[in-house]
């Protein structure tokens, strides 16, 4: 059996600070395997987000746990969730993804300058990263001179750049037309093959189920089927 | 295309939270986010400097101007007095061998003028009254480049030599007596005999300080050494310095050459009133200072607290990362200090500018100036830069700056990175 990335017991979530508690995770349990290209659909308040956040460290659960990598989000501190993010899980949000004010590069840059890489480095990693995803021209134009698509790509970039156990997607392409969103995915697709990254993508879109090679359906806080993929799409 | 960059290998987990290119660019990039309120804050700082600066210049170049009309009227920068004198200004307490003393002053470098006098308590009586005066011995021609008296005469002339005197305005008044009249002055002289002379009235002074206009009688020093019985000796040696500010140096360094038995004053000795007058108009702006800078604070305060509220998304979004709040903090800190560095730019320019050329043109005081006139004050005043405080604001500024800005950006710590992407959805 694969090693696992990600391993969640008994998950729940319940919000209380609105009058009534709203239960958005019930007792989930849900494996990531090494090299899985996993997406997450569901209706909308189904949970997907609050399922990503809990895996991701952004966000601690009501009851059960999380093990990334092997190691239980329980027990670490927020200093050690934030070291988590940073050196394990790669982020691409739907939206807000850039620094605004910094180039695509420097916003690649910026990552591994958290993480304390050689300004030299830096500078050769960020750029031959942007390359190899096809947007080595666009490195010194700004989030606002970029198409969502172009952004959503830098995003790509800044995430995998440090070289994360698992990418986590919510939404990706909610922002963008389907020739975009085929092409994002594509690049997924590529990044999740040649190089093992592990995948998990919340979507309502089945363009971008087509590419996933495993669905997991929510419904109220709770996976209602978890099914390998049939037949992949490109 | 080439993959290679994704085979590089895992770098380690080392945080650096040095200052970087990136974060200093960063930092002077998110100022220009919000233009103008970036330029009002920062035109606020630099302005609250230069306001500094300059109230403090003033206060300087008017402070040199009083001073230097109060030492240069008659007290001089230094005294040089018997040790006693200062608590028992007798006639007995003298300074000894005063003319090679005065030789050797002469050539100090550093000493612009110094006049000898010797001076007593007597009764002078013109015809019919008789009043107690001031009586002091000066030597004409060193007294007119020490001090500004020769330049009060209201009437007649200032003393040349022989029997004659000056007398101030207001005695002259009272005494019922002016130019050409012969006043009789009478004391005891260091011997304990009868001090007396007739003597004749050649000039009449206005000083505008009334102490001086009501009771001083000046007569040529030889004369009065003669009649009150006095040797080669006087009172005070006053003293000129080519610079004022160099005073308490040249004290200590005169009173160790003159050994125990003189004592030197300083004019802030002199003229106690006039040094604490000054401390107290300093301790006023320097409270107005406090005001501004709290002022400052406040709407650095509001800056920020705009720019954390607007940029919260974005913070949650570098918090999902991995940055850390703390990280996230300083680089507001940093923001901060970057504000703080324009506005000092902009008020430490402005001011220098300003001030250095007014102190070249002089403000012209207008009616008040007409005032001052009567005073023989001059009717412009030269502000002088005030280095201190050019660096003193600045460094209050940045203080100042750095506390506001740290109290909005502590609402960092609490900020949940989920809840802030959340709300940005
Ligand atoms: N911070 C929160 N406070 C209160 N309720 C929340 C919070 N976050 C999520 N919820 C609620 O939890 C439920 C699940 O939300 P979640 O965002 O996970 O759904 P989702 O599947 O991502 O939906 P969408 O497709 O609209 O993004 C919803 O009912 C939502 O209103
Ligand atoms: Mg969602």
């Amino acid at each position: 059996m694969a090693e696992l990335v990600a391993n969640c017991r008994g998950l729940t979530r319940i919000y209380q600070d609105d009058a009534v508690p709203v239960q958005a995770l019930v007792d989930v349990d849900f494996d990531l395997a090494a090299g899985e290209f996993v997406s997450l659909a569901g209706p909308s308040g189904s949970g997907k987000s609050t399922l990503l956040n809990l895996i991701g460290g952004l966000d601690r659960p009501t009851s059960g746990d999380v093990c990334i990598d092997g190691v239980a989000l329980s027990t670490l501190n927020e200093a050690g969730l934030s070291d988590l993010r940073l050196n394990k899980i790669g982020f691409v949000f739907q939206a807000y993804n850039l620094i605004p004010v910094l180039s695509a590069r420097e916003n690649v840059e910026f990552i591994m300058q958290l993480q304390g890489v050689s300004a030299r480095k830096r500078r050769e990693r960020a750029v031959a990263m942007l390359d190899s995803l096809g947007i080595g021209d666009l490195a010194e134009r700004r989030p606002g001179e970029l198409s969502g698509g172009q952004q959503q790509r830098v995003a790509v970039a800044r995430a995998i750049v440090t070289h994360p156990v698992l990418l986590l997607a919510d939404e990706p392409s909610a922002n963008l037309d389907s020739k975009t969103t085929a092409e994002l995915l594509e690049l997924l697709t590529r990044i999740n093959r040649e190089h093992g990254v592990t995948i998990l993508t919340a979507t309502h879109d089945p363009v971008v189920m087509g590419y996933a090679l495993r669905h997991v359906q929510l419904r109220d806080g709770r996976i209602v089927s978890d099914e390998k993929a049939d037949s992949v799409a490109a | 295309m080439s993959t290679e960059a994704l085979a590089v290998p895992r770098p380690g987990v080392a945080r650096r939270s040095a200052f970087t290119p990136i974060t200093v660019a960063l930092a002077w990039r998110n100022l220009w986010r919000s233009r103008r309120r970036t330029w009002l804050t920062a035109g606020g700082v630099g302005f609250s400097i230069f306001i500094m600066v300059f109230a403090w210049s003033m206060q300087v170049g008017t402070f040199s101007l009083m001073i230097d009309n109060a030492t240069s009227l008659i007290s001089g920068h230094l005294q040089i007095q018997h040790r006693s004198f200062a608590d028992d200004p007798g006639l007995r307490n003298t300074v000894r061998d005063a003319s090679s003393l005065l030789a050797e002053l002469e050539l100090h470098p550093e000493i612009e003028a110094v006049a000898l006098r010797a001076q007593a308590f007597a009764l002078v009586s013109g015809d019919e009254r008789t009043f107690g005066a001031q009586v002091m011995g000066v030597d004409p021609i060193r007294e007119r480049r020490l001090s500004s008296l020769p330049d009060r005469i209201v009437s007649g002339r200032y003393l040349a030599t022989g029997r004659e005197a000056i007398i101030g305005a207001t005695l002259a008044v009272n005494l019922a007596v002016g130019v050409g009249d012969e006043v009789v002055v009478l004391g005891s002289g260091k011997d304990g005999g009868i001090a007396a002379m007739a003597i004749e009235i050649v000039g009449v002074f206005d000083s505008g300080i009334i102490d001086l206009d009501r009771s001083l009688l000046q007569v040529e020093l030889r004369a009065f050494q003669e009649a009150f019985d006095l040797t080669d000796e006087g009172h005070v040696l006053a003293l000129r310095l080519t610079d004022f500010e160099r005073t308490d140096a040249l004290k200590v360094a005169l009173q160790q050459r003159l050994g125990e038995g003189l004592s030197v004053r300083s004019w802030s000795e002199l003229m106690p009133e006039l040094e604490q007058m000054v401390g107290l108009k300093q301790a006023g702006t320097e409270i107005f200072f406090v005001l501004l800078a709290l002022l400052v604070t406040f709407s650095v305060f509001n800056t920020f607290a705009m720019t954390v509220f607007e940029r919260s998304r974005e913070f949650g979004m570098l918090l999902a990362v991995g940055m850390r709040p703390g990280q996230i903090m300083l680089q507001l800190q940093l923001e901060a200090a970057l504000m703080c560095l324009l506005g000092v730019a902009l008020g430490v320019g402005m001011s220098v500018l300003v001030v250095s050329l007014m102190a070249r043109t002089g403000i012209p005081l207008g009616d008040v100036g007409e005032l001052l006139r009567q005073y023989h004050m001059p009717d412009r005043l030269y502000p002088s830069l005030a280095h201190g405080v050019l660096v003193a604001a600045p460094v209050l500024m940045f203080v100042s700056i750095q506390l506001a800005a740290a109290i909005p950006t502590l609402r960092v710590r609490h900020m949940q990175p989920a809840t802030e992407l959340r709300a940005a959805a």
